[in-house]
């Protein structure tokens, strides 16, 4: 027998597909969004419509824009001379919150895996090369994640950079400041130990 | 190091258990089939995160119930630690001291135990998987590190694989991480088997005097010119690259090491009679004993699963020096014939009773 009458059990079911919401959430969510005040659900349904049309990559580096530039490309106090190779948009808020950084950035939006199919030809890589042919940056730094993934997708990257840039350089992986070594995990203490500087 | 108290929760025929351990022998006494076997699994599921008789979870849950709980109270040198295991749809959460765990490779190295059971045959008799599996538990639970090269090795010889079973291209980016782990992980098993090799020669010599007993590593590793390991490796996969297209899989590297295990010069997974399977065995379980003994500065505990249908006389023997007060041991029987004085819980259906 249905429980649900086919509209909420195809709403549960698009929500159960985000990602971090399980059968529990959607429920709840769907629920939620049905009873009381429905406007706010309109205008949920609304932002989501709006994002969809009128959200889509920068030209030049993969980010989320709204314009054929996003703000940051299009910003002239950033030094375009070193490009921050990323994975996904939510790695440049990452960074950018630190304000640490004033380069621009790439967005692969993706890491290699021929487990799930994905190769070097479906990311952002080959726009990337012929970035660097074109822009000629200085230095290049490579944030993908530290997994086995991560990994291969920078050293390909490097790979195929070389010659093309002066410098290639890979963030470094290790103890989270502020915290006490006693909590750090031995493989990320190796690697910090590996990764050390001149001090 | 005792396990002082053990929980369960609908885990294989047990709905509800409870039990509390003597720190010398306890036996676990009871017909066939009736649940003995699956309280030394419980206790080594604890160990090591695996079941030395399935390796679908999922079979270890109760027949209609949905999860299964295991906890256990454990003294290690001067403290006490818990440990607390939920697998529930699919998934297994850890809990240590109380406190939720990241991973499940953190259970390694906290209740150190050395298990004999019927299926230890197998490492004599069986394919160099099986070997290469107790050599890994067993490093692992020595040297944490150990696990994630292990882990991250699996993982990028899987991506390899796949990039050639999908018409190959550069492997160059896979072949860094490959040589880089795969190195971490033969550099810790040549380590160990050596030590491993020592300990269980002389244990063996006390078993069956007059004959030798040889463990050797047998892996690619021996083929790497020392202090340029990794050179080599590299060079190793390149040659192979045209073997590896046609086979479509990486032919060389750690997931195709084996430990040979040879009496007087002889393969003993061809020639080994029943009664030299079994000293290899007991040789071997007492070589990690000494081997966990050493590294963690405790004894670990014993669970022997049925010792009377695995060990002849003569290994019954060298196996005693074991069975002291020092070292805690949780032992199957089927009946009290020639059982020595400790706690005794008698499983009937399920149910445990401690007399």
């Amino acid at each position: 027998m249905e429980i649900y009458p086919p509209p909420l059990r195809e709403l549960i079911n698009e929500l159960k597909r985000l990602p971090g919401i399980g059968p529990r959430s959607a429920e709840r969510i769907a629920f939620h969004l049905l009873s009381g005040d429905r406007s706010a659900a309109r205008r949920l349904a609304g932002a989501v419509v709006e994002a969809v049309e009128k959200i889509g990559y920068c030209r030049r580096c993969f980010n989320f824009t709204e314009r054929d530039l996003c703000s940051i490309c299009s910003d002239p106090g950033r030094n375009g001379r070193t490009i921050c190779v990323v994975e996904q948009p939510t790695d440049i808020i990452a960074i950018e919150k630190t304000h640490g950084f004033g380069g621009l950035y790439h967005v692969i939006s993706g890491k290699i895996s021929p487990l799930d199919g994905i190769e070097s030809g479906d990311l952002k890589i080959p726009q990337l090369i012929e970035r660097v042919k074109r822009e000629k940056p200085a230095e290049i730094i490579l944030a993908t994640s530290s997994d086995v993934e991560g990994e291969a997708t920078s050293l390909f990257i490097a790979r195929e950079l070389r010659g093309h840039v002066a410098k290639i350089s890979r963030i470094a992986h290790g103890i989270p400041v502020g915290s006490s070594l006693n909590f750090a995990d031995e493989i990320t203490l190796a690697r910090a130990m590996e990764g050390r500087r001149e001090f | 190091m005792y396990i002082e108290e053990l929980n369960i929760r609908c885990f294989r025929n047990y709905g509800l258990a409870r039990l509390h351990f003597d720190r010398g022998i306890n036996y676990i006494i009871g017909g066939n089939a009736q649940g003995k076997s699956n309280l030394i699994e419980a206790i080594y599921y604890l160990s090591t995160g695996r079941s030395f008789r399935t390796n679908r979870i999922a079979n270890l849950v109760k027949w209609g119930t949905p999860a299964f709980q295991l906890k256990a109270g454990i003294t290690r040198g001067a403290g006490i630690s818990s440990i607390g295991l939920l697998y529930q749809i699919g998934r297994t959460y850890l809990t240590l001291d109380g406190r939720r765990a990241r991973r499940m490779g953190e259970l390694l190295g906290i209740l150190n135990a050395i298990i004999f059971c019927p299926e230890d045959i197998y490492i004599v008799k069986g394919s160099p998987y099986i070997r290469r599996r107790l050599v890994d538990i067993h490093i692992s639970q020595l040297s944490p590190l150990y696990l994630g090269s292990l882990v991250r090795y699996g993982r990028v010889l899987r991506q390899r694989n796949e990039a050639i079973r999908r018409g190959g291209g550069r492997l160059s980016h896979w072949d860094r991480q490959l040589v880089e782990n795969g190195l971490e992980v033969m550099r810790a098993r040549a380590r160990y088997i050596e030590r491993l090799n020592a300990l269980a020669q002389e244990a063996y010599g006390k078993i069956r005097p007059g004959e030798g007993l040889l463990m050797r590593y047998k892996s690619l590793y021996s083929d790497l010119a020392p202090g340029k390991e990794e050179r080599c490796y590299h060079d190793g996969l390149r040659s192979a690259r045209v073997h590896d297209e046609k086979m479509k899989a990486t032919a060389v590297g750690p997931h195709r090491d084996d430990i040979v295990i040879t009496i007087d010069g002889r393969d003993a997974r061809c020639f080994a009679s029943d009664g030299q399977g079994r000293s290899v065995i007991i040789a071997l379980k007492m070589a990690q004993f000494m081997l966990v003994k050493e590294v963690a500065g405790e004894a670990p505990i014993l669970l022997v699963d049925d010792p009377l249908a695995e060990l002849d006389a003569g290994g019954r023997g060298a196996v005693l020096p074991f069975f002291t007060e020092r070292v805690q041991c949780i032992i199957t029987a089927t009946g009290e014939d020639g059982l020595l004085p400790g706690k005794r819980f008698m499983v009937k259906a399920g149910s445990i009773e401690d007399v």
